[in-house]
């Protein structure tokens, strides 16, 4: 946002400007702005629920996750931009509905239920994904690389490769330190690679 | 720029952009040479094209509308919880006040019913009096109109 010698250009002031009077309008708790800001973020808030659970119903932690910006919206300092803030939010939300489901899973182990359990699986995707692509490998052979990778790789690649974040902001989402995450992504690319190559 | 090296560091800044002009010339010269390159660096291409396809995620009019009511609930939540803390306060004040009148006409009563008794008590004695003493007579006159008095005043 802001150029090399640090003096940010007359578009970034304005842009700058545009939000703090966005983000002042959702500390004031102003409907307008949460409006705007479910039109502006959800579908990147549900892409990354999506890759982080890998499933395909996130309605609920999406509507989560503009509940806890709703609730902690006057702590945001703006010490990074908002929409760290609220991908981080939108990690943490995951995080937290992942150890829920862990949880509630493994009590319903405990009492036979297995079949409720299931629910946390996968859903189909939509089929058309295979005639987009000239691929090298079947689409249950993706999903299975898919399901082989830990939520967190899903995440980094999520982050990086899909929603193409630099590795700075990548590092205040996640809260790691800079050097690990770049190992992760760079360990992660290779994971995927060699998952395929084994599948081949 | 061997085969080992390209899988294990080009391809990765490939995706970081960070390859200079020369080194993405070369990377592509290799690829088009070497298919085994060639299909690790295709097989995560794919890999990232089949999860953007797959983790595309457009909200609903509906789920914005929830998620708007929800705020809407929450945000009119202190003015509920003031009006039912204001309604708690008045009933228990005027629950309150209530018992006192009511406390206070029974202690009332109970003077009017006390002296009452005191006067039709006296009433017995003064008559005793007035037949011994006939000068003394109009004292029970007064008598009646203090009764009638307090009667009205009940």
């Amino acid at each position: 946002m802001i150029k090399e010698d640090g003096v940010p250009t007359e578009k970034e002031s304005f842009i700058n400007a545009q939000e703090k009077k966005f983000v002042s309008a959702l500390q004031r708790k102003e409907v307008w702005a949460f409006e705007r800001l479910y039109d502006q973020y959800s579908n990147i808030v549900g892409g990354i629920a999506k890759s982080y659970l890998n499933v395909d119903d996130v309605e609920d932690i999406v509507q989560e996750v503009f509940f806890r910006v709703y609730k902690g919206a006057k702590k945001f300092r703006g010490n990074s931009t908002f929409s760290t803030w609220l991908y981080r939010i939108t990690v943490n939300a995951c995080k937290d509905m992942l150890k829920k489901y862990k949880r509630r899973s493994e009590k319903l182990v405990d009492f036979e239920e297995e079949e409720q359990s299931l629910q946390f699986e996968t859903q189909p995707v939509e089929q058309d994904i295979e005639s987009k692509m000239d691929i090298d490998l079947e689409i249950e052979q993706f999903r299975e690389a898919l399901s082989q990778l830990s939520e967190e790789d899903r995440l980094y690649i999520t982050l990086r490769d899909i929603e193409e974040l630099d590795y700075q902001q990548i590092s205040e989402i996640v809260e790691k330190p800079l050097g690990t995450v770049k190992s992760r992504i760079h360990y992660a690319r290779k994971r995927i690679q060699s998952i395929a190559k084994g599948m081949q | 720029m061997d085969c080992n090296e390209l899988r294990e560091d080009w391809i990765n800044r490939y995706f970081d952009h960070t390859l200079s002009k020369d080194e993405l010339t070369e990377f592509r010269l290799h690829i088009a040479d070497c298919s085994d390159c060639a299909r690790a660096f295709r097989v995560y291409h794919q890999y990232v094209s089949y999860q953007k396809s797959r983790i595309h995620y457009a909200s609903s009019q509906l789920s914005k509308d929830r998620f708007i009511r929800r705020i809407k609930r929450r945000k009119s939540l202190p003015y509920q919880i003031g009006a039912i803390a204001a309604t708690f306060v008045i009933g228990f004040f005027g629950v309150n006040a209530f018992i006192d009148i009511h406390n206070t006409n029974n202690r009332y009563r109970m003077i009017i019913d006390k002296s009452m008794e005191m006067i039709r008590t006296s009433e017995t004695a003064d008559a005793s009096y007035t037949h011994l003493h006939p000068n003394t007579a109009d004292i029970s006159i007064n008598k009646d109109k203090i009764i009638k008095l307090l009667h009205d005043g009940e």
